[in-house]
């Protein structure tokens, strides 16, 4: 591990070199992952403040925890875990209301055939049921079933009671089930 | 044969015009994949990344820091002063264990030999204890960060004081422990720490004129002498102890700190060369 290159090493390696106080090591993470997490939060939450924030805690938090990463499983899942719920918790903290992010404008005829292949979905369209969903239906299934995010958790990303949560969560899978029938 | 994320469809992702489900799949997508995550890092030339990384970079930094660094900087001491005032040879463990051991074995070596009483002698040693410190955080001689501190543009008044606070703090609680770990009675904790003061002032107003070690050594010799002297004509040893002694010191003290505020532009002008 010590003698290779940082740009040739792989994330588990680089986490560890992190857990052992290497600065570069971090700046190399930083490097291959700052990138998709700043992306995929900002499909989160549109106040870019609070997401430029998470980003920080988010590599912040690695710094520190990095050698109670349990060595399974992808990196960039365990990065995103902590991304996530930086947001959710300086959401809490700001006291702030979340800041939906805007729907995008559809262009249906050319996003479903990508969306089919991309999803592997070829029997029934989940990808098609998914985008048919209401926003707020839809959020909740993003948060929980997508993000990992706990009942709770994905509450306070959304800005609803936890019990609203699950209750749309129900009604997600109901039409969901429904539309794969 | 795997697939990978196509440029139009990242730039629409990126853009936040695919729809839910797109999104979705290429956000699972992407934490597995090594190749399409560092192709949203070729595409993404966004300047908050780089700024989030020099806030991430001065946290981690901060982090690592000694404890001490890290508390002036919570206290408003930018981070270089900070590190500075940390390199002051008076923190390296084994200056303080030489110079406690020093004051140990003086007073237990009188003691042994049973001449004065141990109060008045720890009490005369005791204050050479932060006269030292202070002195030896300019020192060219024993700073391992001199050449720094030479260099370093802002004012050495400003250092030279911070660092006299600093090494003050844990010199007075060192001492007034010793003096009560030390056989004697319960106020020799005490009584040397206006004496150790009034030193410890007149060696920060003269480290902007004399050099360190001239300083020390001149002030430490003085006093030992005055103290000892004192106590031999007025033929008791804690004379040099007494309430009126320790309002002199006091005086001395806070003229000591006048001086030193009075010529503060000596520090940056004669200080350098020392």
């Amino acid at each position: 591990v010590s003698g290779a290159p940082l740009g040739t090493q792989s994330d588990p390696e680089l986490l560890q070199r992190v857990g052992e106080g290497d600065q570069d090591a971090l700046r190399e993470l930083y490097g291959r992952h700052a990138p998709w997490l700043l992306a995929r939060l900002r499909h989160r939450c549109a106040d870019d403040g609070l997401v430029t924030e998470a980003l920080q805690d988010t590599f912040t938090a690695v710094w520190k925890s990095a050698k109670r990463w349990n060595g399974s499983g992808e990196v960039a899942a365990w990065i995103w875990g902590i991304g996530i719920r930086q947001l959710v918790g300086n959401l809490r903290k700001a006291g702030r209301a979340p800041v939906p992010v805007a729907e995008p404008a559809r262009d249906a005829t050319l996003v479903s055939a990508e969306d089919a292949v991309l999803v592997g979905v070829e029997h029934g369209d989940l990808a098609g049921a998914l985008n048919r969903l209401s926003p707020e239906l839809r959020a909740v299934v993003q948060a929980t079933v997508l993000d990992g995010l706990t009942t709770r958790e994905a509450g306070r990303l959304l800005g609803i009671p936890s019990g609203t949560v699950k209750t749309r969560m129900m009604r997600a899978r109901a039409e969901l089930r429904g539309a794969l029938a | 044969m795997r697939w990978h994320i196509d440029p139009p469809l990242l730039d629409r992702y990126l853009a936040g015009h695919l729809d839910p489900a797109g999104s979705a799949s290429i956000e699972a997508h992407v934490v597995a994949c090594e190749e399409c995550r560092a192709a949203i890092a070729g595409q993404l030339r966004d300047p908050v990344l780089d700024a989030a990384w020099n806030t991430v970079a001065d946290r981690v930094d901060t982090a690592s820091q000694p404890w001490l660094v890290r508390a002036l900087r919570r206290l408003g001491v930018d981070d270089a002063t900070a590190r500075l005032v940390r390199a002051t040879p008076a923190f390296t463990l084994s200056f303080i264990l030489a110079t406690l051991l020093s004051v140990f074995l003086a007073v237990a070596a009188a003691m042994a030999v049973g001449r004065p009483s141990s109060a008045s002698l720890f009490s005369v040693i005791a204050p050479v204890l932060p006269l030292v410190a202070v002195a030896s955080g300019y020192s060219s001689r024993l700073d391992p960060a001199q050449e720094v501190v030479r260099a370093t543009p802002y004012s050495q008044y400003r250092l030279v004081a911070l660092r006299t606070v600093v090494v003050l703090v844990p010199c007075l609680v060192a001492g007034t422990l010793l003096g009560l770990a030390l056989p004697g009675p319960w106020y020799q904790a005490i009584t040397w720490l206006l004496p150790g003061l009034a030193l410890s002032a007149l060696a920060f107003a003269l480290l902007g004129r004399i050099s360190a070690v001239v300083t020390a050594t001149v002030l430490g010799l003085t006093w030992t002498y005055i103290a000892v002297v004192w106590a031999r004509v007025a033929d008791d040893g804690l004379a040099p102890f007494r309430p009126a002694a320790q309002v002199l010191y006091l005086l001395v003290a806070l003229g000591g700190v006048a001086l030193a505020v009075s010529n503060k532009e000596r520090f940056d002008v004669a200080g350098r060369p020392l």
